[in-house]
């Protein structure tokens, strides 16, 4: 009987999260002063990909959920074919690959400081000095 | 990408932010001859045999950039590989000060990669490849790839499509075994779009080059002194042109990566005019990318000399001549077929075996009496960024 009931709580603890998972949204952000109001998915992948210098991209350092989503569904590509699209420019110093900063927490304080930076969070870090410009569905 | 973001050493005073990365490969190849040597440049003075070899792909490469400001820059790269010698060395292929003007524009003092070709300025990068190396055939048409000079650097996005474009100019000096090389009034431009998948680019270099050595000399005073002073004063490699002119493509998508590109060389002097072109095809599956690639060079320029009559004592001196014609270029097509496994984040490991079938001794070094084509060539390579 005690073991059923732990099951049981185990069980909605798993489904609970689950559920939280799938509500995780991940959200593109700039500055609250930057003059961006909306992007385009496709525009964001050029950003990221060192395409486009519109704007300067920002990274969360760890292989995070946020970040494997963000790349997946915007760029289309893995880390390890964005980190080769990269290198291409990085090592004849005519780009520099997108700062990696330790938390969604840094990345939320950097792009509120710079107008030309952009990032992607997990909703849940949104804050007044930033603006949502996209939605990764 | 490791940053290494220093510290405020006290609250107002912060250093300057430096970038610290690398690459490297690790690889061996073996051939099925021991009559002569495989190598991935004309700038290698050994290579690849049938006893295997370390040599020809392996390289160790560590970069440093220092944020001065917000505009200045300052990048070096030191490189340890096989190349102008026999053992491995190290050498600065990339060092200059970069100053951002605008988001859009730059301007570089220095020494960069002489961007001649589509993959110039990452040939070295293994990792950022589909292929083992670039193919010979077209990218040993231009035996030099720094550039000591000044560039500017142009990126805009125009609409659907992203526009980068490129001009240089400076000067470089390189040794091929037994050929210093200088050019001067290296000037080039080169243009890039990128809409989606696809990209094109068009690239124009010219310059002026010297190469002196003993061996030409000697030949080109007996020519002389023969009293061809015409011919060896057209010969001659001191201050003449090398131009050279480029296009290609790249389309990369989800699942397939292709990529071409087309030559076109000439030179004054001794030097050879040559075409160039590859195409490679690869299609990605997870982690794995298995590729076909075929690629050739053409000389087509004269390979026989005409104007010194074959009798007699004269005969030495016409194959003598013949021979220097046909030092620099060759004809010659390769068949690839390789396999990309991308084994981590930042590791990939490949396979390829390449088919190489050179008109006499092609482009391999080292050839003994004896040697000919086709020559299989078998490499493995674990490329790394850091």
């Amino acid at each position: 009987m005690k073991r059923s009931t732990q099951t049981m709580i185990a069980t909605g603890l798993t489904v609970m999260a689950a559920l939280q998972q799938a509500h995780a949204d991940v959200v593109v952000i700039v500055s609250a002063q930057s003059a961006t109001a909306k992007i385009t998915a496709r525009e964001i992948s050029r950003i990221y990909l060192g395409e486009s210098n519109r704007m300067t991209p920002l990274d969360i350092a760890d292989p995070s959920d946020s970040r494997r989503q963000f790349y997946i569904k915007l760029t289309g590509k893995d880390d390890a074919q964005v980190r080769a699209r990269w290198s291409k420019l990085v090592f004849t110093g005519k780009g520099t690959a997108p700062r990696e900063l330790p938390s969604a927490a840094d990345v939320v304080k950097a792009v509120a400081a710079d107008p030309h930076a952009i990032g992607y969070v997990d909703r849940s870090f949104v804050n007044i000095t930033v603006k949502i410009i996209y939605t990764v569905k | 990408m490791l940053a290494l973001a220093l510290c405020s050493t006290r609250a107002g005073a912060v250093l300057p932010q430096i970038d610290v990365s690398g690459f490297g490969t690790g690889g061996f190849a073996i051939t099925d001859t021991g009559k002569a040597e495989f190598g991935h440049a004309q700038e290698q003075p050994v290579g690849a045999n049938n006893q295997g070899d370390a040599g020809v792909d392996s390289l160790l490469a560590l970069q440093g950039t220092v944020h001065l400001t917000d505009m200045f820059s300052a990048t070096v790269q030191g490189m340890v590989r096989r190349m102008f010698n026999p053992g491995f060395q190290l050498d600065i292929p990339v060092f200059f000060v970069k100053a951002d003007l605008t988001r859009d524009l730059a301007v570089r003092v220095g020494r960069i990669q002489l961007p001649v070709f589509m993959s110039s300025d990452y040939r070295q990068v293994g990792y950022s490849n589909t292929w083992i190396r670039p193919p010979i055939e077209v990218y040993s048409q231009v035996p030099f790839d720094s550039d000591d000079g000044v560039d500017a650097l142009y990126r805009k996005s125009v609409g659907p499509a992203d526009v980068s474009a490129q001009v240089f100019y400076g000067k470089s000096d390189v040794s091929l075994p037994g050929v210093p090389i200088q050019t001067r009034k290296n000037w080039g431009a080169n243009a890039t779009v990128t809409v989606g998948p696809l990209t094109l680019r068009a690239g124009r270099t010219e310059s002026t080059f010297t190469a002196r050595s003993a061996a030409i000399t000697q030949l080109l005073t007996a020519v002389n002194a023969a009293g061809f002073t015409a011919l060896a004063n057209q010969l001659n490699p001191v201050n003449v042109p090398f131009n050279f002119t480029d296009f290609g493509f790249s389309f990369d998508d989800t699942h397939f990566t292709i990529q071409g590109e087309i030559s076109k060389a000439t030179a004054g002097g001794f030097v050879a005019t040559t075409d160039g072109q590859y195409l490679l095809v690869g299609y990605r599956v997870e982690k794995f990318t298995p590729y076909a690639m075929y690629a050739r060079q053409k000389i087509t320029s004269e390979r026989t000399d005409k104007t010194i009559p074959r009798f007699g004592a004269l005969v030495p001196l016409a194959l003598g001549v013949d021979q220097l014609i046909n030092s620099i270029g060759a004809d010659q097509h390769t068949f690839s077929a390789g396999v990309r496994w991308d084994v981590h984040d930042s590791v990939d490991l490949k396979l390829q075996v390449d088919r190489v079938s050179p008109q006499g001794n092609g482009l391999f070094i080292n050839p003994q009496p004896g040697f000919h084509g086709p020559v299989t060539v078998a490499s493995m390579t674990l490329d790394f960024v850091f």
